[in-house]
C-alpha cells in the first residue's frame, strides 16, 4: 500500500513535459494556417451537401403529399360508390352507370346499353349483395367495364 | 487572477486571430502534453494527440462557453482521442518486464524523473487495464479530479467510474506487491 501511495505521489509530482514546444506550436499553426487558406473549397463541399440534403427532403415530401393527395382521392370514390350503391342502387346495370357517371361527371352521355347488356350478361350477380367478396367483384367488374366501354351519344 | 477571469481570458483569446491562439498553445501545452503521455506513454504519440486536440480546439473555438474552465473541455478532447487510439491500438509489451527494469531510486516520491521513466512507471502499472480504467485511474488520481469532473469529461456515470477505479487499483496494488 505505502508502494502505491508512494508511486501516486510521485507521479503527481512529476508532470512530463514537452522539450520541443516551439516547434509544437509552430505545427500546430500551420495546421491551421492551412485549414483557413481553404475556407472556400471547404465551405462550398459543405453547402453542397446542405443543399443536396434539402432538396432530396423536398423530394421526398413531395412524393408523401402526393402519394397522400392520391389515397384520398382513391379512398373518397371508393365511399362514393359503396354509398351509392347501397342507397340507391337495386340493378346491376344501373350501378354501372352510377359509377360511370360519378367517374365522368362532366360527361354528358348514357352508356351503351346494348353493349353493356352483353357484359353483363356474362356476370352472375345477386341484387342485395352485401359481402366483401362480392363488393369487390363489384368494383372489379365495374373498373374493368369502364375501361373497355366506349359511351355512345344518346 | 480569479477562475473567472481566467476563463474570461482563454474565451477572449480563442476569438482573436491565429496569435490569440497562440497564447492558448503557450497556456496549455504542458498540460495537454501531460494528459495525453499519462495515457499513452509515449512522447511522439502524445504530442500527436496533443497536436490534435489543439486543432480540434481550434476548430471548435465558437463553442466554448467561459462559464466552464477551458482544462474541463480540453480533458474531454484529450480523453476521448486517446481511447479512441488506445482501442485501436493491440500489441503491448510485457508490463512485468518493464517495472522489474526499473531502478529502486524511481520509485521514491522526491525522485526528480525523466519522461521516459514517468511512461515506464505508468505503462508496468496500468498497461494491462481497459482503455476505460485507465482514463479514470490518470484522471482521479494522477490529474486529481472529482467523480463529478470525470463524468463531465468521459461522459461515464458515477457508479462506472467508481467500479473502474476500484479495479484499476487493486490492479496496480497486485502488481506492487
Amino acid at each position: 500500500m505505502q508502494k502505491y501511495n508512494n508511486i501516486i505521489k510521485l507521479l503527481q509530482q512529476n508532470s512530463p513535459k514537452l522539450a520541443d514546444k516551439t516547434e509544437f506550436k509552430a505545427q500546430i499553426l500551420q495546421e491551421i494556417q492551412k485549414q483557413n487558406k481553404q475556407p472556400k473549397s471547404v465551405l462550398f463541399i459543405r453547402m453542397s451537401k446542405q443543399i443536396l440534403t434539402l432538396a432530396a427532403s423536398v423530394l421526398l415530401l413531395l412524393f408523401v403529399w402526393q402519394e397522400y393527395i392520391f389515397l384520398n382521392k382513391i379512398t373518397a370514390l371508393e365511399q362514393k360508390i359503396q354509398s351509392y350503391s347501397r342507397k340507391h342502387i337495386t340493378t346491376y346495370k344501373t350501378k354501372y352507370y352510377a359509377v360511370y357517371k360519378i367517374l365522368n361527371p362532366a360527361e354528358n352521355r348514357t352508356i351503351n346499353h346494348k353493349f353493356m347488356n352483353q357484359k353483363l350478361a356474362k356476370i352472375k350477380f345477386e341484387n342485395n349483395a352485401e359481402s366483401h367478396e362480392k363488393q369487390s367483384v363489384f368494383r372489379h367488374t365495374i373498373f374493368r367495364f369502364i375501361e373497355n366501354a366506349a359511351p355512345e351519344k344518346q | 487572477m480569479t477562475q473567472t477571469q481566467k476563463n474570461q481570458q482563454d474565451f477572449d483569446d480563442l476569438n482573436r486571430n491565429t496569435d490569440g491562439f497562440a497564447q492558448i498553445i503557450d497556456r496549455y501545452t504542458d498540460f495537454t502534453f501531460a494528459v495525453a503521455f499519462r495515457l499513452l506513454n509515449n512522447h511522439e504519440d502524445a504530442k500527436d494527440i496533443s497536436q490534435d486536440a489543439f486543432v480540434k480546439l481550434w476548430e471548435n473555438r465558437k463553442k466554448y462557453n467561459p462559464k466552464i474552465k477551458l482544462t474541463t473541455w480540453l480533458y474531454k478532447i484529450i480523453t476521448n482521442t486517446c481511447l479512441d487510439y488506445l482501442k485501436k491500438q493491440k500489441n503491448q509489451p510485457d508490463s512485468e518486464k518493464i517495472l522489474n527494469t526499473l531502478p529502486e531510486t524511481a520509485f521514491l516520491p522526491d525522485t526528480k524523473l525523466e519522461n521516459k521513466q514517468i511512461g515506464e512507471i505508468i505503462q508496468a502499472l496500468s498497461n494491462e487495464l481497459t482503455p476505460k480504467q485507465k482514463t479514470v485511474f490518470v484522471l482521479s488520481d494522477l490529474e486529481e479530479l472529482s467523480a463529478d469532473e470525470i463524468s463531465e469529461i468521459t461522459g461515464m456515470s458515477k457508479s462506472t467510474i467508481k467500479s473502474n477505479l476500484y479495479h484499476a487499483r487493486n490492479y496496480i496494488k497486485s502488481k506492487l506487491i
